[in-house]
């Protein structure tokens, strides 16, 4: 069986992390971080990992700011928002300057989350 | 009786131009020509007959003669003065009545009753000396003239008929004749320099009297310029203050339509702060809402996933989708009731607001912006916490007061909110270790429009909302502040007679 993509999920809540877990260990390796520093330690910890999906409104650090950070080391791999908010022009910015490839919003629709990572 | 003479007719229009002094002359002069006409005439009359009684016819003719020639100068004078030419006439009747009178005496004046009859002429003559010489040079050769022929009379008497007269008394007359005539010019001459200085100090007077009338029309004509000046001057000053009135009646419109537009600004503004607080409000719910419906959505997506495969059968994997998805359908219900609380359109104060409750509405609605920057503590110590009031405004006053609270705090903030009652009050405190307010700011934070944040981020009308909210509902308002510590809100209000 072909590895599966390895993954790295941000969100400060706990409900969250659970459901996504739930929703996507079939098709994604899924490692968690709780907040954006969090998320630079485990970026550190798990370099294997391709993919980065990140909440935006977070305590410490935003979404954004910890993916322009992460970018900035880690140029080669993708970051994602997801977030409950509309899309504002900050984030409309990050993806025209390719910072982030996508941006996905909650309630997320699954299938959209799976083909564009695993595309 | 001048003016009425002078005012007849022909004399009238002669003499009218000419001068008072030269009219008195004209005057007197032509009644005396016309006197003179007459006892001429009378003595030329009388001349006739008496020659035609006497035997020597002869003798009497240069006198008859004479007479009438005097006559004769007398109507041609009449005529001048009629025609108005003083002057000619003047003259002919000095001139030619002396020249007669001496002619008739050198000629043939030998009887001494013919010199009697030029007596006459004499006298006329002599009246009319001071009206026709106006010149000392006309005196003098009036006196040289006369002399003369006085001479001539001597030397004709003398010589020719020395039979007629003693030698000594000829002499004596001569000289008194001389004498007589020289003292007659020199009183004319006296009578003359005086009239003469007389006019000029008249004339003196008079050209005195037309400085100062000249003076006083200059200072007359100057009045006139002035107070035309001062008129020109009041009448501008009148259209000034005109102008200026106008100018203050349109300022006044303008005013006027400035205070309407103000109040409809104002009107504006206070529905913007409204709009505002409901932008943040909706941002804050949507992000609010969308959580809670992932958990509901990925919970489906799980179950579904898990009837699919019922292989992969986990009691406590069910149990924790079912309560993601019951957890997200209360945080749903939640926010929809406080966002009801917002949207309420009850103007009226009677409503029984339960100030907990609004609370911690107002707590929920905000909670994602006071997740990640602060912490609440609530000590709701009150017992009585239901006011009379409006739960739409109080939502208002507390949503303000809570988000100016998480505006001042940049992270790592506290905010306590506690209630109590204290007599017939409900004290409520919001306390915050935000960045605080500047001493000489504090007074002004209530001011209609007055911000301290950067523009299109505040009105300035959310705590003067707030302020007029508690103030119409009998409560009052406090802040305290410290710079860089801090700030106090304390509310206190009339606790509701209904309360629980």
């Amino acid at each position: 069986m072909k590895e599966k993509v390895k993954v790295l999920y941000i969100d400060d809540e706990t409900l969250n992390r659970r459901i996504f877990e739930f929703n996507f260990r079939d098709y994604f390796d899924i490692r968690f971080a709780e907040d954006g520093i969090d998320g630079l330690d485990k970026l550190k910890e798990f370099s294997d990992v391709t993919h980065i999906i990140s909440d935006y409104r977070m305590p410490k650090m935003s979404g954004l700011e910890f993916i322009n950070e992460a970018k900035s080391l880690y140029p080669d791999k993708l970051f994602y928002l997801l977030s409950g908010f509309d899309i504002t022009a900050e984030i409309r910015e990050a993806i025209d300057n390719k910072t982030i490839s996508k941006y996905f919003q909650k309630p997320y629709n699954r299938e959209d989350i799976k083909s564009t990572i695993l595309s | 009786m001048d003016s009425i003479l002078f005012q007849n007719k022909k004399v009238l229009k002669v003499y009218g131009n000419t001068d008072a002094i030269t009219l008195k002359r004209a005057h007197f002069s032509f009644y005396l020509i016309i006197f003179g006409f007459f006892a001429s005439a009378a003595a030329l009359i009388s001349t006739i007959f008496q020659s035609y009684s006497l035997p020597n016819f002869d003798i009497q003719l240069p006198i008859i003669l004479s007479i009438l020639l005097i006559n004769v100068v007398f109507i041609i004078t009449l005529f001048y003065f009629l025609k108005g030419n003083l002057l000619i006439a003047g003259n002919l009747v000095f001139y030619g009545c002396t020249s007669i009178l001496w002619g008739t005496i050198l000629i043939g004046g030998t009887v001494p009753l013919s010199r009697l009859n030029t007596y006459f002429f004499i006298l006329i003559s002599l009246t009319l000396l001071p009206l026709i010489i106006e010149t000392k040079k006309k005196i003098f050769l009036f006196w040289f003239f006369n002399i003369v022929m006085l001479c001539l009379l001597y030397v004709k008497i003398y010589f020719f008929e020395s039979d007629l007269m003693d030698p000594v008394l000829l002499y004596d007359t001569f000289i008194d004749a001389f004498l007589s005539m020289t003292f007659g010019s020199l009183a004319m001459y006296a009578v003359y320099t005086l009239n003469e200085m007389a006019l000029d100090s008249s004339a003196k007077e008079i050209a005195k009297r037309e400085e100062i009338a000249e003076e006083l029309r200059f200072h007359k004509s100057n009045l006139e310029v002035l107070i035309e000046e001062q008129t020109i001057d009041l009448k501008n000053a009148f259209s000034d203050i005109k102008k200026g009135n106008n100018e203050l009646r349109l300022k006044n419109i303008e005013l006027e339509n400035t205070l309407i537009n103000l109040k409809n600004t104002q009107a504006r503004l206070v529905q913007s702060d409204k709009m505002a607080s409901l932008g943040v409000l909706t941002a804050g719910v949507a992000h609010e809402i969308n959580n809670p419906l992932n958990y509901i959505n990925g919970a489906y997506l799980g179950l579904e996933d898990y009837f699919k495969n019922k292989d992969n059968q986990n009691e406590a994997e069910i149990e924790f989708l079912l309560e993601s998805i019951k957890t997200g359908l209360e945080k749903t219900k939640n926010i929809v009731d406080g966002l009801n609380q917002f949207s309420r359109t009850n103007v009226d104060n009677n409503e029984t607001c339960d100030i907990h409750s609004i609370l911690n509405n107002c707590i929920a609605i905000l909670n994602t912006q006071i997740k990640y920057k602060a912490e609440i503590t609530k000590e709701f110590k009150a017992n009585h916490f239901n006011v009379t009031g409006n739960n739409g405004r109080f939502h208002q006053v507390f949503h303000n007061i809570l988000t100016n609270a998480l505006d001042a705090i940049s992270e790592n903030g506290e905010i306590k909110i506690t209630t109590q009652n204290k007599g017939e009050q409900l004290v409520i405190k919001i306390t915050d270790n935000g960045h605080g307010i500047k001493k000489e700011q504090i007074d002004k934070i209530t001011d209609p429009f007055f911000t301290t944040k950067p523009p299109g981020k505040g009105t300035g009308l959310g705590l003067s909302i707030s302020y007029s909210i508690i103030n119409d509902l009998k409560g009052t308002i406090q802040f305290k502040s410290k710079e860089f510590q801090g700030t106090t809100v304390t509310i206190k209000l009339p606790i509701s007679i209904v309360s629980s």
